[in-house]
């Protein structure tokens, strides 16, 4: 599969435009929210953990026996063929965001 | 008002000086250094612990409280006289028949109200915050319309003092709204702040005033408002260092809601209050700077309550005691060496403590893991003693990091490989005892692939998860299930949830979300008879004695990181959340299991694991601030939640909901498990990962589910 072009301005503001018009539309109430990302408290994006948790590979050694499967975050294609759009949305008058999925046109949070 | 409440007022009027009094004769027994503010400076150290806060306090100056003061003494000599006057002419005049008869009396009609006006401008007048944050809180103080003889030129100074402070983006109102305290061209004076709050109460139609309500409702057309006002709203909460909608959250109703008092009553809506101390309240959350001090303000009950505000828990113990608690923080790599000196003595000691563990039932052979210095910080020393006594009794092997050289966890792993017995760990204690890891759910490769979908997670996908105490082979994946006792730093709840009953299922009780149409076969795999509640149409409100008695519970809400008091459902209309369940509906007593789906549904802290700050401890929560630790103080076997944000959905598919194979495993599998929560929860997640790790799915598919995995956490003995 050929590789997405970087997506123009106006690309990027009408898909905007769509997404906050099917949110309107499906998610009655809510609206795409002011800010699309979270960050830490102190306005940093780092990562303080002390561990991790377990990835595929080691689930699949776990759970499976071997690994066999193919890692599908080895395989950039199969992210690019994602329906997903992953949003964040708020309540029109106002509360906490929650994350919400728009999949083939489809609008439905999933968080909660 | 009648009689009897006059009187009430009466009693408690005559009162408050001397529980005053009281109150900071308490607070220094305890250690606390009480400063009295005269209009001096403050001490230099206070100023010194205070300026990373950015706090000033910027008046009244000594002036404005002795011409404050002069005005109060005048208006005491009037109500003396007019008592002593009223009292010649008639004896027999009762309390009330003497305060209805001085409030005729046209000396006491005077609108400027002369005594309010001096007790107002006595008001201190705090500012803290970095630039672009700072927050104004000046009480009542009356800065349009000061009304106290001789005093306008000092009002008019300290009006500019407060601008020079400025600009601020949160002001709290002051004299709850009312004319005197604010107009216009103060609020320009301020900077035009983005948030205002109000605080006040339902039954008072002259406040907020509405001449001012409609001066705000203007402003608010043409510049950024987001006003909340606790008599519409409930409690607020208020970070200002956030942006938009996070800035301000409110337990009700909607933000910008103007409507006057005295003219709205009939669109009034219900009183919903999870407990009375929650109104009038507002809770500022200065952006912490490594150990800087925080300024909390809060208007208390007037009676003994623990809290946890802005992250710091606020907990009636010894100053010693609570002090040595915060200030050692544990190490996030479990600690080599005992490093908590010895405590002091706890005031009141209960004379006898007898503790059976898990109510003398019996139990798998299980490794209980605990700080015994740190636990006894917490609860008591006598109190702790007899919870480690409780379990050797029980011949449970117990392991005490305060007598463990080297790491932590991994002596909590050699334990288990040297016994193949030992079914389960139960960790003793809060995240300030034995520190929960913070885990990073995604792998970088994932992270990486994710992209900006990373952090569009509530958590950035950071989950606090005690999973890796039961980790033999160090795969990140447990080979034995854990459970956690949080403390809460109360003996009380402790030493209940270390006796649990055997778990007995006959009834159930559940409420799901409309949304959420996929807890219905959950339900299905619920033990007992009865539907499951579905909100909104049902409010907590409703909720029965019978109900919440139930020994199976589910609940698939809304939940809150900042509030763990409240699970929320939603309006049909989608027009926004419902109170389903409140923490004061959580019964007195418990022997049941309850499982949540609720985001953050199972945090016992307050702070979410993303934003846990190095070699920071983590602030308890107390039982009254959480319905988790509620059902737990309450005797629950076990309460299962997330220590997150929870994903689900609304699709009834496994394959497309991320959590309905997770819920419904646990509900099969705890007849199948003798009961056992702990050990339920730990074969569901094991089906889970199988599931996760034999199918093909997109990156946000795989890393929500990577996430429900980890943070699914059984607190209790569920056992």
């Amino acid at each position: 599969m050929a590789k997405n072009k970087p997506p123009s301005a106006s690309d990027a503001a009408e898909q905007a435009d769509a997404l906050a018009r099917a949110i309107s539309e499906q998610l009655p109430g809510w609206k795409l929210a002011q800010k699309q990302s979270i960050a830490n408290d102190d306005g940093s994006r780092d990562i303080r953990a002390d561990t991790r948790g377990p990835d595929l590979k080691e689930l699949r050694e776990k759970f499976l026996g071997s690994d066999n499967e193919r890692d599908v975050v080895d395989a950039a294609d199969e992210f690019e063929e994602s329906d997903r759009v992953s949003v964040l949305v708020e309540p029109a008058d106002g509360g906490p965001v929650k994350v919400a999925d728009i999949v083939k046109g489809k609008v439905k949070l999933v968080q909660g | 008002m009648t009689d009897q409440e006059l009187q009430d007022f009466i009693d408690v009027a005559a009162n408050i000086e001397d529980k005053y009094a009281e109150m900071v004769k308490d607070l220094r027994n305890k250690g606390v250094k009480v400063i009295e503010y005269r209009g001096r400076p403050l001490p230099s150290q206070l100023v010194a612990l205070l300026a990373p806060t950015g706090m000033k306090l910027l008046g009244p100056t000594d002036d404005q409280l002795l011409l404050a003061a002069a005005q109060i003494a005048g208006t005491n000599q009037d109500a003396a006289d007019a008592v002593d006057a009223a009292v010649r002419a008639d004896q027999d005049l009762s309390d009330v028949q003497l305060y209805r008869r001085l409030v005729q009396l046209d000396k006491f009609d005077d609108f400027r109200n002369p005594r309010g006006a001096g007790m107002n401008c006595q008001s201190i007048t705090l500012a803290f915050g970095p630039p672009g944050e700072r927050v104004l809180l000046a009480g009542d103080m009356q800065f349009t319309e000061p009304n106290v003889s001789g005093a306008d030129q000092i009002v008019a100074d300290l009006r500019s003092k407060v601008s020079q402070d400025g600009p601020y983006r949160l002001f709290k109102t002051t004299h709850h709204t009312s004319h005197n305290g604010q107009d216009q061209d103060f609020l320009k004076q301020l900077g035009n702040p983005e948030l205002i709050v109000h605080s006040g109460g339902r039954n008072d139609a002259t406040h907020p005033d509405p001449g001012t309500l409609t001066m705000l409702k203007r402003r608010s057309r043409s510049l950024p408002t987001m006003f909340a006002r606790t008599d519409r709203n409930g409690r607020i909460t208020v970070q200002p260092h956030k942006q938009g909608a996070d800035a301000i959250d409110i337990a009700r109703g909607r933000l910008n809601n103007f409507t006057s008092n005295a003219d709205d009553q009939a669109e009034a809506e219900p009183e919903e209050r999870s407990s009375s101390e929650e109104t009038r309240s507002v809770t500022v959350q200065p952006r912490g700077q490594g150990g800087a001090a925080q300024v909390i303000i809060v208007n208390l009950p007037d009676h003994p309550v623990n809290l946890s505000v802005a992250g710091v828990a606020i907990i009636a113990r010894p100053a010693t005691s609570t002090s040595q608690a915060m200030m050692t923080p544990p190490e996030r790599r479990l600690p080599s060496v005992p490093d908590t000196p010895p405590l002091p003595p706890r005031p009141q000691p209960r004379s006898s403590l007898s503790v059976r563990l898990a109510a003398g039932r019996t139990l798998p052979k299980l490794l209980f893991v605990t700080h015994s210095e740190r636990l006894a910080a917490n609860i008591g020393r006598q109190e702790a003693a007899a919870a480690i006594a409780a379990i050797n009794d029980a011949r449970q092997p117990l392991c005490d990091l305060s007598r463990v050289t080297g790491d932590g966890a991994n002596k909590v792993r050699e334990l288990l490989q040297g016994d193949d017995k030992l079914v389960g760990v139960v960790i003793a204690g809060g995240y300030d005892v034995v520190p929960a890891p913070i885990v990073d759910v995604l792998p970088p490769k994932l992270r990486e692939a994710l992209k900006a979908n990373a952090d569009r997670d509530p958590d950035r996908f950071i989950v606090w998860c005690d999973e890796s105490y039961g980790d033999l082979d160090g795969d990140h994946v447990a080979e034995r299930p854990v459970s956690r006792i949080p403390d809460a730093r109360d003996a009380d709840l402790f030493l209940t949830a270390l006796q649990p009953k055997d778990l007995r299922p006959a009834q159930r009780f559940g409420i799901r979300n409309i949304l959420r149409p996929f807890a219905d076969r959950v339900w299905n795999s619920v033990a007992g008879n009865g539907p499951l509640q579905i909100s909104e149409a049902f409010l907590s409100s409703w909720t029965t004695v019978a109900q919440t008695s139930s020994a199976c519970q589910y609940f698939m809400l809304h939940g809150s990181d900042a509030d763990a008091t409240r699970f929320t459902g939603e309006t049909e209309d989608g027009s926004g959340y419902t109170q389903a369940f409140l923490r004061d509906k959580v019964p007195e007593k418990f022997d049941g299991v309850v499982f949540s789906g609720c985001c953050w549904g199972a945090l016992s802290v307050s702070e979410k694991a993303m934003n846990a700050k190095p070699l920071r401890v983590p602030s308890p929560r107390v039982a009254e601030r959480s319905i988790a630790l509620s059902y737990l103080k309450a005797g629950a076997n076990a309460f299962v939640g997330c220590t997150g944000a929870h994903y689900s959905g609304p699709d009834l598919d496994p394959q497309d909901n991320y959590a309905s194979a997770l819920h419904e495993m646990f509900w099969l599998q705890l007849p199948r498990l003798s009961y056992s929560a702990s050990m339920a929860l730990f074969a569901a997640r094991r089906f889970y990962a199988e599931s996760i790790a034999a199918d093909h799915r997109d990156p946000s598919d795989i890393a929500r589910r990577l996430k429900n995995r980890a943070q699914f956490t059984c607190l209790g003995l569920g056992w």
